[in-house]
This record gives C-alpha cells, structure tokens and sequence, in this order.
C-alpha cells in the first residue's frame, strides 16, 4: 500500500471505524484515541496489507482494541442484562430507527459486532467471521439473535406505549 | 390457516428464522416467494415481518473530525530533486539544508546547549567526512563533541548510536506492545519508512529491535538509488525520539517540528575531504533528532 492510498484509507474509512468504535465503547475520548492506533498500525504495516484488504484489516484491528478496553473496563453488555430499565428509557423515542439505534446498545458484543458490520460496513459472513475470530455458522447465528433481540425490544416497547 | 401456520408447517424451524433469512437474501427465490405470499395472507406474519425490517441498521452520519491528524504527507520533497539534474540537484539541497537548518536554529536555539538529552554521536557519513570538523554556527553556540551527553543504552532517547566503521544510525529501540497484538511486534525499519514507488531508501536491519538506515537522493538521470556513500546522494531524516518512531524526510519531517523546542542543537559538519566534499546538518532536541547529509559532487564530475 501506498502511502497515496493510506490517506485515501483514512479519507473513506476513518468514520466507519470511529462509529465502530464508538458503538462499541460509547466514550468519545477512548474511540477517537481507538482510531488513531488503529491507523497508526496500518501505517506501520502498509507495506504488508493490501489495499484491498485494508478494511478488514482495519476492523479486525479496532474490534480487537475495543474488545481489549471493554474487558479492562468490564463493560461488555450481556443478553441477561437488558432490563425493564432499558425498556422504560426507550419510551422517549419516537420512531423505530431511534429505538433500535438505543437498544443495539443492550447488545452482548458478539452480537453487536456481527449486525453493525453487517448493516453498516455490508459484510458477509465470511468477512464478519475474519474480523471477530469465528466462524460463518456463528456469524450468523450471532445476527439473527441480534435481530431477534432488537425485534422482541419494539414489539415490547410499541406494546407498552 | 394463517399464512404463519402454513408456512411454519412447511418449515419446522419456525417463521422467524425464515423471516430473518428472508432479511438476510438468503432463502432461494422459490422460498422467498412462498414466505411473501404467507406474509401477504396473514397480518400478524406480515407485522413479525415488518419489525424483523426494522432491526436493520441504517448508517448514521457519525464524523471523525480529526482526519488530518491521520494524514500521512507523500514526499513530494524528495521527488522534487529528481526532476532537477544532478549539480542542480546537489545545490537545491543544499540550499534547502541550509535553509532550513539555520532559521531554526536561530529560532529555537537555547542558552543552554549542553543539556541535550539525546545521544547524538559525531558523525560519520560514510564517504563523506572521516575527517569532519564543525562549522561555526550562528554565535558559535554548538557545544563540543564532549558537551553532548553520553548515551544512555536503556533509554528511549538512545537514537544515534554509530555503527563503528559503517557510517550508518540505528534507529530507536522499536517496543513490544501488546504480546497478543502481532500486529506492532518487533516493527521492522522497513514497516517504519515510506518509500516512494522511484525508492530512494534502503535498510539494514540489525538486530530484531535494532535498525540502520541509510538514505540517497534519486538520481534523475541514471533513474536509480544513489547511496549515501556516493556522489551527488542528499539524506535527510528526522525521528520523533519520544514516540520513537520515524517522522519522515525532508520537509515532512520539518513540518512535524511544531511542539517546543528545547535545548535545540544544530551541528554542521564540513568534509575535509576533497574526492567527496558535503556537509553534515545534524539538528536535535529533547523530541527530535534530525540529520541532514549533503554530498557535494566534485567539480571535475560535474556536467
């Protein structure tokens, strides 16, 4: 990789990876501080990755430092987690996408991870499964319990309201 | 029978993971037609479909604005040299050595020289000044070759350590981070260093955690890597010494000299010997070490 195309890395990925990151870690400060490192090893190892490459690599990166902060922090959410507290803070919100955006963060990490670089980034499977270590079956696995969690959140909610 | 109950009896997994593969574009077009048409027949089917649509996500305009931190400046500066033939390329050099060596040294230089924490040895580019003596800086402020501190091998300042005899740097220790992250472990010299596609740089690497550099100036004409060891080859590099870490060439690595200076030292050291006169521009402070090499081509070579 060039160093034409690292910038050009960090032109079209930088947002990707900082709301990655900021999904994730929900503090500013340590996903900015996420996405310096994260580049900052591409651009130690560029002439290793292709551009082709370089956006997985570049999350496969960020969700290893997010997961490494969330495990120092102790902060990584559960399924048996979420709450009727969670439920009673969404009533705000006033329309779906809102609601979700709110409850994707009740999300074990596993499962978030797998539904926002699916839905946001476009990954398969595949791709999703290099990035986080695991393999098709649980990817997806993985997303399908997201969107049943997400889906069981605004069934309830739209119940309660 | 609703159209849920159909399907679920053509399906024993139930409806919602066929829903979810339906989202997902993973049922064949004959599935996905007959799960359509049970959604179209029963409302509660087609409500279980409509929030299963509403769980995916949709990009949100989230902004790094701190994208020009990232920004890595391609090095125009030393392609620039290229285009110009070699005496002219000799003399720009110089011109931009001197240049930009001199003001800062006037704009940064301090009181007390002989405080400098790196460990910048006497030079000694090779082919360039076995002989070397010092110029006289403005005022005449550069401290003796006793004035610099000695090195401190276990110390992150440790950057200028001569190769005996080779003419040649090490760069700073490169740390082990995370064990688990092979990603930064025992970064190369090579990973460090961009090089332009033209390559005007090569690299000896040492010792796992210990490298050497040596950088040429492109030469136009003969459109290959002049080494430092041969005429007309300009070098020039600066490393952040706190970040131990490479900062870049030329005026890259000027650019990046925005923090305080302290306890700057501007070292220039003019050949003796007359088959390969040049001059040696060495410029430090607590955060950064530069060095700028100048190989003047001799007279009788020049076109």
């Amino acid at each position: 990789m060039t160093t034409k195309e690292y910038n050009q890395c960090v032109a079209d990925l930088s947002d990707g990876i900082f709301r990655f990151a900021l999904k994730h870690l929900r503090d500013e400060y340590e996903a900015e501080n996420v996405v310096q490192n994260t580049f900052e090893k591409l651009w130690v190892r560029k002439e290793n990755v292709e551009m082709a490459t370089a956006k997985a690599f570049l999350f496969k990166i960020t969700y290893n430092n997010c997961i490494d902060i969330l495990r120092k922090s102790n902060r990584s959410g559960s399924l048996e987690e979420v709450s009727e507290v969670h439920y009673s803070h969404s009533r705000q919100y006033s329309d779906a996408m809102e609601i979700v955006k709110k409850a994707v963060d009740n999300l074990p990490e596993a499962q978030k991870t797998a539904v926002m670089l699916r839905d946001y980034e476009g990954y398969d499977y595949r791709t999703i499964g290099e990035i986080t270590g695991t393999t098709e079956a649980q990817v997806k696995i993985n997303i399908f319990r997201a969107r049943q969690f997400l889906k069981k959140y605004l069934k309830d909610l739209y119940a309660v309201i | 029978m609703t159209g849920e109950e159909r399907f679920k009896n053509q399906n024993p997994q139930g409806p919602e993971w066929d829903l979810f593969n339906l989202l997902e574009g993973e049922l064949s077009d004959k599935e996905a037609e007959a799960l359509l048409a049970a959604i179209e027949d029963d409302d509660e089917l087609g409500r279980e479909w409509e929030q299963f649509q509403h769980t995916v996500l949709k990009p949100e305009a989230i902004v790094y604005h701190n994208k020009s931190s990232l920004i890595k400046e391609e090095k125009a500066g030393i392609i620039l040299f290229s285009w110009f033939s070699k005496p002219l390329s000799v003399a720009a050099a110089i011109v931009v050595a001197l240049l930009i060596s001199v003001p800062l040294y006037n704009l940064f230089k301090t009181n007390n020289p002989g405080t400098i924490t790196s460990n910048v040895e006497h030079s000694n580019p090779g082919g360039v000044n076995d002989s070397a003596s010092e110029l006289k800086t403005p005022e005449n402020q550069n401290p003796t070759e006793k004035e610099w501190i000695q090195p401190d091998q276990n110390s992150v300042h440790t950057l200028a350590k001569k190769q005996s005899g080779k003419g040649r740097f090490n760069l700073p220790v490169i740390p082990d981070s995370n064990p688990k992250d092979s990603v930064n472990r025992l970064v190369p010299a090579e990973d460090l260093i961009d090089m332009p596609e033209r390559g005007f740089a090569s690299f000896i690497p040492l010792t796992p955690k210990e490298n050497s550099m040596e950088l040429g100036l492109v030469n136009n004409e003969l459109g290959e890597f002049v080494p430092r060891t041969q005429k007309n080859s300009l070098e020039f590099y600066a490393v952040n010494i706190k970040e131990k870490g490479l900062v870049g060439f030329m005026g890259e690595g000027l650019a990046t000299l925005t923090d305080p200076f302290k306890n700057l030292n501007v070292k220039i050291h003019k050949s003796k010997d007359k088959k390969d006169p040049g001059l040696r521009i060495e410029v430090s402070t607590e955060q950064y070490y530069m060095v700028a090499s100048v190989h003047l081509l001799p007279k009788n070579d020049r076109n």
